[in-house]
């Protein structure tokens, strides 16, 4: 059943908290912006179903951005608390999750310049070996120590846009729109950033090729 | 040429994707309780989301009030603006009904705290100077 079918069959939540598992149920059926739409007149079970929904990609995205899960939790919690605030300003022609990954990413960003730490500080000690790279463990952690380098070096921005888009498998006009930037700009950073990388990356291409 | 050609978005790099996931991971989805997430964020949320419904239920009440309150002012200045009664002209309110009050004698209104050109009006029916000169020259 589309969207629009199954949105005009469903019985309209009530907004009394008391209703809010049974109406949830309802909700989960429903697409973002009618959600949001819920959401202005104060239905929470409409709320709940938009976390349930974003809750993972938006911490997945935060942690990419901050390297440590508690922050990426806390991000996740006040990022869906800025959504309930500005909700008003949302434009429902437009997609929620962009809109909603803007503010993640934002606040990430401004998490980062506050705490002034280095992403690689925060990096796992241990890098996972389940199979991703070919690579022997003294060339790994030699490839870890170049990439990880090179990621340093990266503009904040070329290095959030590298994450967002190999990491978390974003196109670059969904990077675009979460960022604020032109696609073409996107595209032109993701051109720099993967140039540095495959560049730190040919040694250890050559050598097991 | 624009840089949309001279960058193709040709997504991510499997090279590059490979190599960072090897040195940054993946997000420990596994170790985070949603649940528990879901919960407070859901508990920090109910204040503004309250703060919500009763707005809306007040605009659910004024609503279909509104163009009565509007009536009533619209009303209300009518009527004041009338003198209080239909047909009053605006210069006339308050004075005017002075002497229309049969109760009031001249001696009440001299102990209350009436102006002068309420009380002469009261007494001879006319407040204006040139009227109280005619009422003077017929009484000569």
């Amino acid at each position: 059943m589309s969207t629009t079918m199954s949105t005009t069959l469903i019985t309209p939540i009530v907004a009394e908290a008391g209703s809010r598992s049974a109406s949830a149920v309802a909700a989960a059926e429903v697409g973002d912006a009618e959600l949001v739409e819920r959401v202005r007149g104060g239905d929470g079970a409409a709320f709940d179903v938009l976390v349930e929904r974003h809750m993972r990609r938006a911490f997945s995205i935060a942690y990419r951005l901050l390297g440590q899960r508690e922050d990426a939790e806390d991000l996740v919690q006040d990022a869906f608390l800025a959504v309930l605030r500005k909700i008003d300003s949302f434009q429902p022609e437009r997609s929620f999750s962009a809109w909603f990954h803007r503010i993640v990413v934002n606040r990430a960003l401004n998490a980062r310049k506050a705490r002034s730490v280095r992403h690689t500080e925060a990096l796992p000690a241990e890098v996972r070996a389940d199979g991703v790279s070919p690579l022997h463990h003294t060339e790994r952690v030699e490839l870890r120590e170049r990439l990880a380098e090179v990621m340093t070096r990266l503009p904040e921005r070329q290095r959030t846009i590298v994450r967002l888009s190999e990491l978390e498998g974003m196109s670059s006009p969904e990077i675009a729109e979460i960022l604020g930037l032109s696609d073409g700009t996107v595209r032109w950073h993701l051109h720099q950033a993967r140039g540095a990388l495959r560049q730190a990356l040919a040694p250890f291409v050559r050598r097991n090729s | 040429m624009s840089p949309d050609a001279h960058y193709p978005d040709a997504g991510p790099d499997p090279e590059i994707s490979a190599a960072l996931r090897a040195i940054e991971g993946d997000p420990p989805l596994a170790e985070v309780d949603w649940s528990a997430l879901q919960r407070s964020i859901s508990a920090r949320a109910e204040l503004e989301l309250a703060r919500r419904r009763s707005r809306r239920r007040a605009r659910r009440w004024i609503a279909p009030l509104l163009p009565l309150a509007v009536a009533a002012g619209v009303a209300g200045v009518a009527w004041l603006g009338g003198g209080g009664h239909p047909g009053a002209r605006p210069e006339q309110a308050g004075v005017a009904a002075l002497p229309a009050d049969p109760s009031v004698t001249p001696e009440q209104a001299l102990a209350t705290d009436l102006s002068d050109q309420d009380f002469r009006l009261l007494v001879s029916g006319r407040s204006d100077p040139d009227g109280l000169l005619l009422i003077a020259a017929r009484q000569d």
